[in-house]
């Protein structure tokens, strides 16, 4: 066990530091990246090298005159040591700070979301396996993958329009009212739940969806399993049947398939929160994209790439619990294929 | 122990098992034989009451001790399964979950038999006997999950869980088809022991007329889903007595060790589609003995007076056994 | 190269007898035969630009004007229509990028095994974990480009790892079947065993492979020009609604033809797109069919 924990952690710091190398490949060595733009932008304006050379550091942590390969080490070790650069827009902000503010938003919204698909998904998908072949599970199979394959900020918009404009039963906006003070008071608790409403239903709409089409899938080809009917034969209670031997099976897929959800949403995050003027960070990376401020874009897909990276982590550790044989030495080779198989093929509409 | 009435077993309009009657005394050992798709499994998992949906009993009974596996309770059947009559399924590949160990498998079966062993670990410790009366390591074993297993263990495993709850009657579903040549040796062997040290009725569905030879005391012959010859092992497999055609070719079908290589006759033909029958005796296509009656009505089954079933016009003729008709 | 015209005769027979089954699934797939038509002939049958004329924005549908104007008073089923072919232009070769990458990741890690496997694993690892919509924003936020292709590129920059895994534990059985160990004996080009083992056996995993990753090229590439990212001249359904929010359309109620038509073109689309992999999925697995 402690040698699968060590891998899947040193598999997670890995791409840690692989992202950190692509953020510097786009920052820095892509056609028309940002810095060499920055530099000739100042330049332009007339700076010396030296000034240009503070601006570009400051910015980006990152030392445009030096040797390649010096570049590559010092941002690396710059944004280890959590110096992401500054806004461009605001250059008295540094990324960090920046991110700080609205990651804990975001990783609110998104992980309620994501809980609530799950919980939500995973029981209708069981309930439709164990009513197949009756008339409501086609009807509702039927509207289920149509579901599906709605994107997400469509729903948002449309959410928008019903519940917070035409109807005004949710704000159209924010994270919490702006009467209210911030604290631990009944009165900002309510607040942020009542803003946080649309934005999760944005994405639990048709990410629940996703999960009942894929556990129904799953459980329908493990009731009809033979280990299921063995234990029949052998006079095993209904309750216990289900429980252990169906239940345990169909939930080793959906499990797997946990953490390529939360990358997907958080993706998402960035026209949902957009839409919700919701202070996440996904809303970040949208103003920052369109602002061009490079430097806080970087640092927000570095944090969602390490927030993902930390949400797969947590789920390998959770997958044990269900599945004992990855734990094992040998198990987990054919128990890592069952999982890039869970992930090749997401049910509808989420391949990206 | 277990009377089959007349059974008939249908999925939709195909029957799998038609009209099948068959007595299985405390102690015996008995063979249902028959070709891939014959019914044979059917009639296995209706022994228990267990026909996967969309499978379902249309006709006729199966008779458990006297009573009638559809008038018993649901409480009832779940105690019969596995205390009294347990199954073995075949190639027991996919017979375990994969995420339990096998000792969570027995502990199942064992909360849900309180009255067999009150307290759980004297079953535990009968099921570990058990599992050195088949050959495998209690400790190791018991501690594994099936993918550490290979096909034979599981299969000697799976016999060991079947009879874990000490019935008195186990059904084995092609027992050694999927096992290499001394896989199933061992479990002939097992088999055998446990038949003679545990006083266990078997009964085992197979194709293979060697393990039948060996193994049973009686005999029973299924041809697209109807028997057609029952009888004990000498019986049936007297070369000189009265036979079905099918069993006659069957027999002959065995390459012998010593003949000629060219001596080896496959029965010809197919298995009829079982949605599409002919009319009258099912094997005629395929019957080198066949006559007109043959094409056109369904032969009986006749005993003799030991109680030798054979269905077949030709057969009964030849021997001057006239049919209730 | 007869008993491939006899396979794909096969196929579409099992298709059309499936397809009645499933109604869904027809509609799905004459949805989406409607769509390419409409991509292709659009732009010849409709016009669109021209003057703009504040003075008829938004107006209510009208014969000439079927779904009523947009902002700028141009007709909402023309750039409806117009905007088809963009969308699925890059869509479909975004699938194809992307499934092309997958499968010959796939087939070198599996077949030859060793350094490259290693790397190429590891590479699929990281882009199956990589957040795959954020990078592309990121990406395109860089990289502002108005080519299709670029664009298409950009998209499938994590997609296919999922098809890259699947292709290769198909490659890795097979290296180690008979078949292969027989046909390297007898010295036969590896095209052969490519077309006549692996691919057949992939082949299924690809096409529905490949339409999903048509609807999750559609939803990325929307999602840019909602950010307002993907600058693409002309019309189409991601700048429509783009404009449309942009706009404030959300706050009347004159607008919401403007808003909602190229909504509901987009989720029309990828409804039947996922309807329509639901009867490929039978026709390719005897097993569902039993449903």
């Amino acid at each position: 066990m402690r040698r699968y924990v060590a891998r899947r952690a040193l598999a997670s710091l890995a791409i840690i530091y692989i992202v950190i190398s692509v953020s510097f490949f786009i920052v820095r060595l892509m056609p028309g990246n940002p810095v060499s733009a920055l530099e000739s932008q100042l330049s332009s304006q007339g700076m010396t090298t030296q000034q240009i050379d503070q601006q570009v550091n400051a910015i980006y942590a990152l030392t445009p005159r030096a040797p390649l390969w010096e570049q590559y080490i010092n941002y690396i070790w710059s944004a280890l040591r959590g110096n992401l650069g500054r806004s461009i827009t605001d250059p008295s902000e540094t990324v960090v700070h920046i991110i700080a503010n609205a990651l804990p938003w975001t990783i609110f919204v998104v992980g309620t979301a994501l809980v609530i698909s799950f919980v939500v998904g995973v029981a209708i998908g069981a309930v439709m396996a164990a009513l197949q072949h009756t008339k409501l599970v086609k009807v509702a199979t039927f509207v289920v993958s149509m579901l599906s394959a709605v994107p997400n900020y469509l729903v948002a918009i449309v959410l928008l329009y019903l519940l917070a404009d035409l109807h005004p039963i949710f704000p159209t906006g924010a994270a919490y009212s702006v009467n209210v003070t911030v604290g631990f008071s009944w009165a900002f608790i309510a607040s942020v739940v009542v803003h946080a409403v649309l934005p999760i239903a944005s994405y639990v709409v048709t990410s629940f969806a996703g999960w009942a089409l894929a556990m129904k899938g799953t459980a329908v080809s493990v009731l009809g399993a033979e280990y299921v009917r063995a234990a029949e034969s052998r006079g095993v209670g209904a309750r216990r049947v289900t429980q252990t031997y169906v239940g345990r099976n169909s939930m080793l897929p959906q499990v797997t398939s946990l953490a390529l959800s939360a990358g997907f949403m958080f993706g998402g995050s960035v026209l949902i929160e957009t839409y919700f003027s919701y202070p996440g960070i996904g809303d970040q990376l949208g103003q920052a994209v369109n602002s061009r401020d490079y430097a806080v874009m970087m640092g927000c897909f570095l944090l969602i790439t390490v927030a993902v990276v930390v949400a797969n982590f947590l789920v390998d550790l959770l997958y044990p619990l269900v599945d004992p044989r990855i734990a094992r030495p040998g198990g987990a080779n054919a128990v890592a294929d069952a999982r890039a198989e869970a992930r090749a093929l997401p049910a509808g509409g989420s391949a990206a | 122990m277990i009377k089959v009435d007349n059974l008939t077993v249908s999925f939709g309009p195909v029957r799998a098992v038609e009209s099948v009657s068959l007595d299985v005394q405390a102690g015996d050992i008995y063979a249902i034989v028959g070709e891939s798709g014959c019914g044979k499994s059917t009639l296995a998992y209706a022994l228990l009451g267990i026909v996967p949906p969309p499978g379902r009993v249309t006709a006729g009974e199966v008779r458990w001790k006297g009573k009638s596996l559809s008038h018993m309770s649901k409480s009832e059947l779940k105690h019969m399964r596995g205390a009294e009559v347990a199954m073995v399924f075949q190639a027991a590949m996919n017979a375990f979950s994969p995420v339990i160990t096998i000792g969570a498998h027995l502990d199942h079966a064992l909360e849900a038999h309180p009255d067999v062993f009150p307290r759980r670990r004297d079953g535990q410790e009968y099921f570990r006997h058990l599992l050195e009366l088949v050959r495998l390591d209690p400790e190791r074993t018991w501690r594994a999950y099936e993918s550490q297993l290979s096909g034979g263990m599981k299969q000697r495993v799976a016999i060991a869980l079947a009879l874990a709850l000490k019935p008195s009657v186990v059904v084995l579903d092609e027992p050694t088809t999927a096992l290499d040549v001394l896989n199933q040796r061992l479990v002939i062997d097992i088999l055998a022991d446990l038949h003679s040290s545990l006083g266990v009725t078997v009964i085992f569905v197979t194709h293979d007329l060697a393990l039948v030879a060996e193994l049973a005391g009686k005999v029973a012959v299924m041809y697209a889903g109807r028997l057609v010859e029952a009888g004990t092992v000498d019986e049936v497999f007297d070369e000189r007595g009265r036979r079905h055609p099918y069993v006659s070719a069957l027999t002959a079908a065995i390459p012998s060790v010593v003949g000629a290589a060219s001596a080896v006759r496959p029965v010809p033909g197919e298995v009829p589609n079982l949605a599409q029958l002919p009319p009258g005796c099912r094997f005629s296509p395929r019957c080198a003995f066949a006559e007109d009656i043959c094409w056109v009505e369904e032969p009986d089954l006749v005993p003799d007076r030991s109680g030798h079933l054979v269905a077949c016009h030709v057969a009964n003729r030849l021997v001057g056994v006239v049919s209730e008709k | 190269m007869r008993d491939r015209l006899y396979g794909l005769k096969m196929f579409c027979k099992d298709l059309w007898r499936l397809s009645k089954h499933d109604k869904g699934a027809l509609a799905g797939g004459c949805v989406v035969v409607v769509y390419c038509l409409v991509a292709v002939i659009g732009p010849y049958v409709a016009r669109v630009g021209g003057v703009a004329n504040p003075a008829d924005a938004y107006l209510p549908p009208s014969l000439s004007h079927p779904l009523g104007t947009g902002p700028l008073g141009q007709d909402v089923l023309a750039e409806l229509v117009v905007g088809t072919r963009p969308i699925m232009e890059v869509g479909v070769l975004a699938a194809v990028m992307t499934v092309s990458v997958g499968v010959v990741v796939g087939l070198v890690s599996g077949y030859l095994g060793g350094f490259a496997d290693s790397v190429l694993m590891r590479a699929t690892d990281v882009a199956l974990t990589v957040p795959g919509l954020a990078l592309v924003i990121v990406i395109a936020g860089v990289v502002r480009t108005s080519s299709p292709v670029v664009l298409a590129a950009i998209l499938s920059v994590t997609g296919w790892a999922g098809l890259a895994r699947a292709v290769r534990s198909q490659a890795l059985s097979l290296r180690s079947t008979e078949f292969v160990e027989a046909a390297k004996q007898q010295a036969l080009p590896l095209r052969n065993i490519v077309g006549r083992q692996l691919l057949p056996n992939v082949g299924p995993y690809v096409a529905i492979h490949f339409l999903l990753d048509v609807t999750g090229a559609i939803y990325a590439e929307v999602a840019l020009f909602l950010l307002g990212v993907a600058p693409m001249s002309g019309t189409n359904w991601g700048t429509m609604i783009y404009l449309a929010m942009g706009q404030g359309a959300l706050f009347t109620t004159k607008s919401m033809l403007y808003l909602f038509s190229p909504m509901a073109a987009i989720v029309v689309l990828q409804v039947a797109l996922v309807f329509f992999t639901r009867v490929l999925d039978a026709v390719f697995n005897p097993r569902l069919r039993a449903q």
